[in-house]
């Protein structure tokens, strides 16, 4: 019995190693699909941008300021900062730019309801202005042509939601942001581009994105009570025969955290969510007629990748009690090279990480590779973690609640703009 | 004995050096922090003449010199990079030389030149230009009007304050943009062209403003806004529809249809003559237009998209963007825009 469950365990791991390996193949050697980046003259549709803040007084103002200095028809660009019940001087940085720009800032100022952004953009969506909308989260800051090349995508009847690259901005001030720095580059140079390439399924990461209004019409709206609306939408949209495109030219600095103990409250939070709509709709996925096979198993193992920390944490398991216990391995050593090429969640991975420094010119920054399995490490303990809280809150028929990721910035950035 | 006292020691050591060193250049990339900035990212606003307006500036100093001095023929050291610059005035053209010019040139006037030049660095042209055929240009950057003869090329990029005019066979290799129209004569091969209108061929250069209303022989409200075919998808000759058209596989649209929204084709799309499409079209493959259709918004195609005469993209109210690896654009088609070929375009006859 335990074999049988070791076998499985890594059969599942080298399925994930060979999805790594396919993306970053084919994100380095195959063909690149940017089908909507030349689009720099078009009739520009009108597009509502929500700024998600809560208790950000740290940051808001570069948000803000990057996106009154965007290259977009200021008579179809509505900036709605959502302010979602902020305790700090938020409003009151807000409301300066509304004085200071009169008709161009359009402020919600959320004092109550369901706490969490999913919820706090279900009641924005009374502002939206226009067929698309546009979310950034209050610590993003835009480049000049960002909104145009995250609009363009639009002019395609099929999309849907569309996301850009998050690149993070205060990357050497620590370790930690160092190798989020990394992770971050493997995700969106390698993971979500060549998702984008083979035709897959990309996925809509929350900020520096956006989605139709007709397409969330379409599928009822947000959904309130997830942890990871982004995942949520993704999927949901999928479901529904709308497609979400990449756009890694579309790039917008962000912060990631500083310090480990927010780090793991940022990626408990992502692991629950994602876990949440796996339990969702990873039936309908599977039976949904819209979809190509391809599709299918990509997006599965989309929503079936935060559940492969506990799965990982198994394998370690059944490995040590298997080797003490004595148990014999069908196909001996194949199956235990195998074992030890997966003891570490294989390391394809890390050869994704490596190909986006390499796309990225990085020079230096990829000698800090071996020091990723640090921050791996803490990762798959942190999201099995999560699974594990997850599981007893469903048996004790607990809520989960929504926590914001921690800033640490304490004066605007300067980026030369 | 002395070597079994201390092996524990030097295989524990040999073993820690082991594991230790590929963690080396982490930890001196992490003392000496020489990669720790942010990933440079996009800050500019992606406009085709950005290069211009970068030139002027880089040239600023050769025009402020001349206007100080105009009597100087050459400077040297008067550029930010030290590079020698020549000015050319309309009295010494005759007496350039045959060989390649590796100076920054400056006109100050409008200027023909009558014979095939070839300037190795930049070109800055304060009036109108006139280029003789199977000329060789670098960067050009004219205030006014250009116009370029036959067979010449332009490696790097053009711009032109008003109208510019690429006769037959010539290259624009990278980027050529004006203020005002452009026109690409027959053979002429180019990868993005920008301009208020771009014309293929000579003749009149039209434009409409709106489609035109077709007579219609069957007419088809999409009741969700848009209409999906697994499979082919073909729509007949006249027909009229009110919604987004997107097919899974090839997508045929017939003459003188109309189509208030945009068409999306996973593989290839043709498009029979005089038909209107009031959004976009998008295709994974290719992209074929009839002669007389208008189409209002961006055509994105991953393959090769092929306008054929008479049909024009864009508006100048509304100008938009055609791109594509390959384009072909045949005499007589307008885009209002930009033609963005990333691999290679060209005008057929």
């Amino acid at each position: 019995m335990l074999v049988y469950l070791f076998t499985i365990v890594i059969v599942l791991i080298c399925v994930y190693a060979l999805r790594h390996y396919v993306f970053t193949l084919r994100r380095v050697f195959g063909r690149q699909r940017h089908p909507y980046a030349d689009v720099d003259h078009a009739d520009w549709p009108s597009v509502t941008v929500f700024i998600a803040a809560h208790n950000e007084e740290a940051v808001i103002a570069d948000c803000i300021e990057a996106l009154l200095q965007a290259d977009y028809p200021r008579d179809r660009l509505k900036i709605v900062p959502v302010n979602d019940r902020s305790t700090d001087r938020t409003r009151e940085i807000i409301d300066g730019f509304v004085k200071r720009f009169p008709g161009r800032i359009h402020p919600f100022h959320r004092t109550g309801g369901k706490p969490g952004k999913a919820a706090a953009l279900k009641d924005a969506m009374q502002f939206l202005r226009g067929g698309v909308f546009l979310v950034f989260d209050a610590d993003y800051v835009p480049g000049r042509a960002l909104i145009r090349e995250l609009v363009a995508p639009f002019f395609d009847p099929e999309v849907g939601s569309v996301m850009g690259r998050v690149v993070p901005i205060n990357v050497g001030k620590k370790l930690l942001t160092r190798l989020l720095d990394l992770e971050r580059s493997g995700g969106y140079q390698v993971d979500q581009q060549a998702r984008m390439n083979l035709g897959l399924v990309p996925q809509y990461g929350g900020t520096v994105g956006g989605a139709r209004k007709t397409a969330l019409d379409e599928i009822g709206g947000w959904t309130e009570n997830t942890l990871a609306e982004d995942t949520d939408l993704t999927i949901r949209l999928l479901l529904a025969g709308w497609k979400t495109v990449y756009v890694n030219r579309a790039e917008c600095y962000e912060e990631v955290p500083e310090r480990w103990p927010v780090r793991v409250r940022q990626i408990m939070r992502w692991a629950k969510g994602h876990n949440q709509v796996m339990v969702r709709y990873a039936g309908a996925l599977l039976r949904c007629p819209y979809l190509s096979v391809r599709e299918r198993i990509d997006a599965s193992l989309l929503l079936g990748v935060y559940a492969m920390a506990p799965v990982l944490i198994l394998g370690w398991l059944l490995a040590v009690t298997l080797f003490y216990t004595g148990a014999e391995i069908w196909g001996g050593m194949a199956v235990l090279g195998l074992a030890a090429f997966t003891a570490l969640g294989n390391f394809a991975a890390f050869y994704e990480i490596a190909a986006a420094a390499r796309l990225d010119g990085s020079s230096e920054r990829i000698c800090l590779l071996p020091l990723t399995l640090l921050g791996f490490t803490v990762s798959v303990v942190s999201v099995s973690k999560a699974a594990w809280e997850q599981i007893i809150d469903w048996f004790r028929g607990r809520e989960m609640h929504w926590q914001k990721t921690e800033r640490t910035r304490v004066a605007p950035v300067a980026l030369g703009r | 004995m002395i070597v079994s006292h201390w092996a524990p020691f030097i295989i524990s050591a040999a073993t820690s050096a082991m594991v230790a060193l590929p963690l080396a250049p982490a930890l001196i990339e992490l003392r000496r922090r020489r990669d720790a900035l942010p990933l440079v990212s996009r800050t500019d606003d992606g406009k085709i003449d950005n290069f211009a307006q970068s030139m002027r500036d880089y040239l600023a100093p050769v025009v402020t010199h001349h206007n100080d001095q105009p009597s100087t023929v050459k400077m040297d050291g008067v550029l930010r990079d030290g590079a020698q610059a020549i000015v050319i005035s309309t009295a010494v053209v005759c007496d350039l030389p045959g060989t390649p010019l590796d100076v920054v040139a400056y006109v100050p006037q409008s200027v023909a030149f009558p014979f095939p030049l070839c300037f190795l660095r930049e070109l800055y042209v304060r009036g109108n230009l006139r280029v003789a055929a199977h000329s060789l240009l670098r960067t050009v950057l004219v205030e006014g009007d250009a116009t370029l003869g036959e067979g010449t090329a332009v490696v790097r990029w053009i711009h032109a304050g008003g109208s510019l005019e690429a006769g037959a066979k010539a290259r624009l290799l990278g980027r050529a943009s004006a203020g005002g129209d452009v026109r690409l004569h027959g053979g002429c091969e180019f990868q993005r062209v920008n301009g208020r209108k771009i014309q293929g061929g000579a003749g009149e250069l039209r434009t409409l403003e709106r489609s035109s209303m077709k007579a219609i022989s069957s007419s088809i409200e999409l009741g969700s806004g848009r209409l999906r075919s697994q499979g082919d998808f073909h729509l007949g000759d006249g027909d009229s529809v009110q919604g987004n058209i997107i097919g899974r596989r090839r997508v045929k649209i017939g003459q003188d249809v109309r189509v208030l929204g945009s068409v999306k084709a996973k593989s290839d799309m043709e498009i029979a003559s005089g038909t209107d499409i009031e959004g976009a079209i998008v295709s994974g493959g290719h992209v074929r237009i009839g002669r007389g259709c208008f189409v209002r918004g961006p055509v994105l195609s991953e393959g090769e998209v092929v306008i054929a005469a008479g049909t024009q993209i864009g508006s100048l109210k509304h100008p938009t963007t055609v791109s594509a690896p390959r384009i072909r654009l045949a005499s007589g088609a307008t885009v209002c825009g930009t033609i963005w070929a990333r691999e290679s375009g060209e005008v057929t006859a």
